[in-house]
């Protein structure tokens, strides 16, 4: 063949760093257009031989011709160059580890936070000033809307109907730990929001109509109990656990709102729409039935609502947007939380897709992980 | 792609043309395909064509041979597919032998795609239209803020009939009554220090139009907690001027006063109460150290820190003069340095410019004014500084360009 003939011939006077292992360009040489005439002969002549004439058996000719060619320029690269060795990129590092453990260190600060927000409200509650003293502040809501009773139960169902709606989904998603991690940092965070803004200011009760429990002044066995009756009630009016006031700026049934709503939105599929108009008016209306019910001030729903939006979408872009990472002009990482944030989502390596696990994969899962769990303990 | 053979004259001269060698064209304008490939080298030394050829026509010569090579192998193509080696666009194979032509060994020759040379247009443009619109817009939202202090002044309970809230650091730190004119200097020292700077440095058409809009919206939002919850005063020592019930040309005049005065107390032109969540002033200290830290080199840590101690005294200040609740400092302090990261991540990163389903912070509201605004602006805006008169004398240092004239 001529080509390596060729390479016999001559003597490879430019070290050529190529992908020998590679049928495809043997790229680096420089193209030299000769000005004078005189030969250079490149490495670069793997060019295949004339194969104009007959195109019949050219593809195999040509396939064989590329082979010794590629075998010649082999042998005269390991003698003269190095060159590198490209790997095939590993397939399957897992580019969404589950890792169970961050989930359950964002469940216990979730908890935490949970919890310090009940002992704050007790605390607050001691500080609320009597409404006699201090009567309801003007709200422009409250001037165009009178009070409503029953709505602030339509809120709490809501609030409970969105909560189950999200579980249910939750359960049913292929990257639970994921997801579930977010959901309890999210939480966990706004409710840490709630209790600096409740602390450090106390406004008044919105309405007149508002039964505040008695304060206990230095009764601190009766405030524990008011913090275990307060947990357990999930914080709701409909469970009378919530007797307590002075936990307005801002409205914590507005972030469960807004929040639930948001989970089911980002994490469902597109083309159920209707389950998410059928979210959003749910969460709208929960939001509007607080106000209806001269529960919370407007300032403390608006804001509630923006802290939530903003702390959500803020989350999901530094988790989404790959590039951000490192990035020297990212000022999303100024925030407090980004340590939290890089441990919770340093593995995590692309966008979560929103996939489902059907009911026989989910407990067919769950049957794997407790016989693989047997036989460790058989072991 | 018609092989050779095919060619009419009008193809032979736009190839020609395509292949930089208009010279001939005129010469050959008879020639049509076959007659192309029969030239030889004898035909280049007698007239007319050795009057136009300088290279006694190697040059045209090599050009068809090199042109039935690509014609046939652009018949066999798909016969050929991981045959030749060099069939892929990646570098041009071509071998010249002794300067004979005669050698049929046939090289694959390779089309490098060469893109067109454009004028590299500016990254950093300054459309001061754009500037204009926000400045227009920040002066929109401070004259509603006016207006709706003064609405809200009107609704604020007296201080008899509605006590202070019970606020922590009041508890803890009793009124100074110079702290509060001590705030406003300082805030009036960072915002002089920023106008300085911003009046330096040599983007300021982009810069000025981001602060313009990101202060414009910060006040809008702080009309909106204002105006619907209205908080009492935090002090008994606050002294509120009189409601004027329903009294419009006195409110106006009243708005009128506090323009003017930039809503300082110091300036006597504050005295109207109710405009508590969320405070104005930790805005502007915040605001103003944020891009004057942004906007300045790197290595003036000395300048930062002190721009940085006068805007932490300057809100510790407000909150010792007892004149804000914590609360609206706080929330004011939270607010605006979100929306400040915010805007320049998404205008630093490209990615970010465009709505997609993984870029959840294009869901603000304001998303499509930010797109109007930051459009043209490709990357990080560097930190360049230029006096503001050698504007014009900047114009004079671009490189003339040369591009190629295409004949015809």
């Amino acid at each position: 063949m001529a080509a390596s003939e060729l390479i016999e011939e001559d003597e490879v006077r430019i070290p050529v760093e190529a992908n020998v292992t590679s049928l495809n360009s043997p790229a680096q040489t420089h193209p030299q257009r000769v000005a004078n005439g005189n030969p250079t002969h490149h490495a670069l002549t793997l060019s295949p031989p004339a194969d104009d004439h007959d195109g019949t058996n050219s593809s195999e000719r040509s396939g064989l011709c590329s082979l010794v060619l590629i075998q010649s320029l082999n042998r005269k690269l390991k003698r003269r160059c190095e060159y590198e060795k490209i790997c095939a990129k590993e397939e399957h590092t897992d580019r969404l580890p589950d890792e169970w453990w961050k989930t359950g260190v964002a469940f216990l600060y979730a908890l935490f936070n949970l919890v310090f927000t009940t002992v704050v409200i007790t605390i607050v509650h001691e500080r609320v000033p009597d409404k006699s003293v201090s009567p309801p502040l003007p709200d422009k809501f409250f001037d165009y809307v009178d009070r409503v009773p029953w709505a602030f139960t339509v809120t709490e169902t809501n609030g409970l109907i969105l909560v189950g709606l999200w579980l249910v989904q939750w359960l049913f998603l292929k990257h639970k730990a994921i997801v579930g991690r977010r959901c309890f940092f999210l939480i966990g965070t706004l409710y840490m929001y709630r209790c600096v803004t409740m602390y450090i200011t106390t406004l008044p009760v919105p309405g007149k109509h508002m039964v505040c429990a008695p304060k206990l002044y230095n009764d601190s066995r009766g405030k524990i109990w008011r913090i275990l009756r307060l947990i357990s009630g999930g914080g709701l009016s409909l469970t009378s656990s919530h007797l307590m006031c002075g936990d307005f700026l801002y409205s914590g049934h507005t972030v469960m709102l807004t929040l639930s709503y948001l989970f089911i939105q980002e994490y469902s599929p597109r083309w159920m729409w209707w389950y998410h108009w059928f979210c959003w008016a749910l969460s709208i209306s929960g939001v509007i039935c607080i106000l209806v019910g001269h529960e919370h001030y407007s300032v403390d729903v608006v804001v509630a609502y923006f802290v939530t939006t903003r702390t959500f979408w803020w989350y999901h872009t530094m988790a989404n947007t790959h590039e951000l990472r490192g990035a020297p002009n990212n000022y999303l990482s100024r925030v407090w939380w980004n340590p939290v944030f890089n441990f919770l989502e340093k593995n995590v390596q692309t966008t979560v897709p929103v996939v489902f696990l059907s009911p026989r994969a989910l407990l067919s899962s769950c049957k794997e992980r407790y016989h693989t769990i047997g036989i460790e303990r058989d072991e | 792609m018609k092989t050779v053979e095919a060619w009419s004259a009008e193809d032979v001269s736009d190839w020609l043309n395509k292949e930089g060698m208009p010279e001939y064209i005129k010469v050959l304008h008879q020639t049509d395909g076959p007659a192309l490939l029969s030239l030889t080298k004898a035909d280049f030394t007698v007239p007319p064509l050795s009057r136009v050829s300088p290279d006694g026509g190697e040059q045209l010569l090599e050009r068809i041979e090199i042109l039935q090579i690509e014609t046939h192998i652009e018949d066999h193509k798909n016969g050929h597919a991981n045959g030749h080696i060099g069939g892929i666009p990646n570098g041009t194979s071509k071998l010249q032998r002794n300067g004979t032509l005669g050698r049929k060994d046939f090289e694959t020759k390779i089309r490098i795609p060469i893109p067109t040379v454009e004028p590299p247009r500016s990254s950093f443009p300054t459309e001061w239209g754009k500037t204009g619109i926000a400045f227009i817009y920040a002066i929109i939202c401070f004259v509603t803020t006016t207006v709706v202090i003064s609405v809200v002044h009107e609704r604020v309970p007296p201080k008899e009939h509605t006590p202070p809230l019970p606020d922590k650091f009041f508890d803890l730190f009793d009124r100074r009554e110079w702290a509060f004119s001590i705030c406003e200097i300082n805030g009036m020292l960072l915002v002089g220090l920023w106008l300085i700077q911003w009046i330096l440095l040599k983007h300021r058409s982009i810069i000025g139009r981001r602060f313009f809009f990101i202060v414009g919206t910060l006040y809008l939002y702080r009309c909106i907690t204002m105006y619907i919850t209205t908080l009492p005063v935090p002090g008994m020592h606050f002294k509120c001027s009189p409601k004027l019930l329903g009294n419009w040309e006195a409110q106006m005049r009243r708005i009128m006063k506090m323009i003017a005065g930039g809503g300082l107390s110091i300036t006597g032109s504050h005295t109207m109460c109710g405009d508590y969540l969320y405070s104005g002033h930790t805005v502007m200290l915040t605001l103003t150290f944020l891009f004057i830290k942004e906007y300045s080199p790197r290595r003036f840590w000395y300048y930062h820190w002190f721009c940085l101690v006068l805007s932490a005294f300057g809100i510790f200040c407000i909150l010792l003069a007892h004149d804000h609740y914590t609360v609206d400092v706080v929330v004011a302090y939270f607010i605006t340095t979100r929306l400040f990261w915010w805007y320049h991540t998404m205008a630093n990163q490209q990615s970010l410019k465009e709505t997609s389903q993984s870029n959840l912070l294009s869901r603000v509201w304001w998303y499509r004014l930010f797109q109007y605004f930051e459009e043209n602006v490709n990357g990080t805006v560097p930190r360049n500084y230029q006096l503001p008169l050698s504007a014009r004398a900047f114009h004079w240092n671009h490189a003339v360009k040369y591009s190629r004239l295409d004949i015809q």
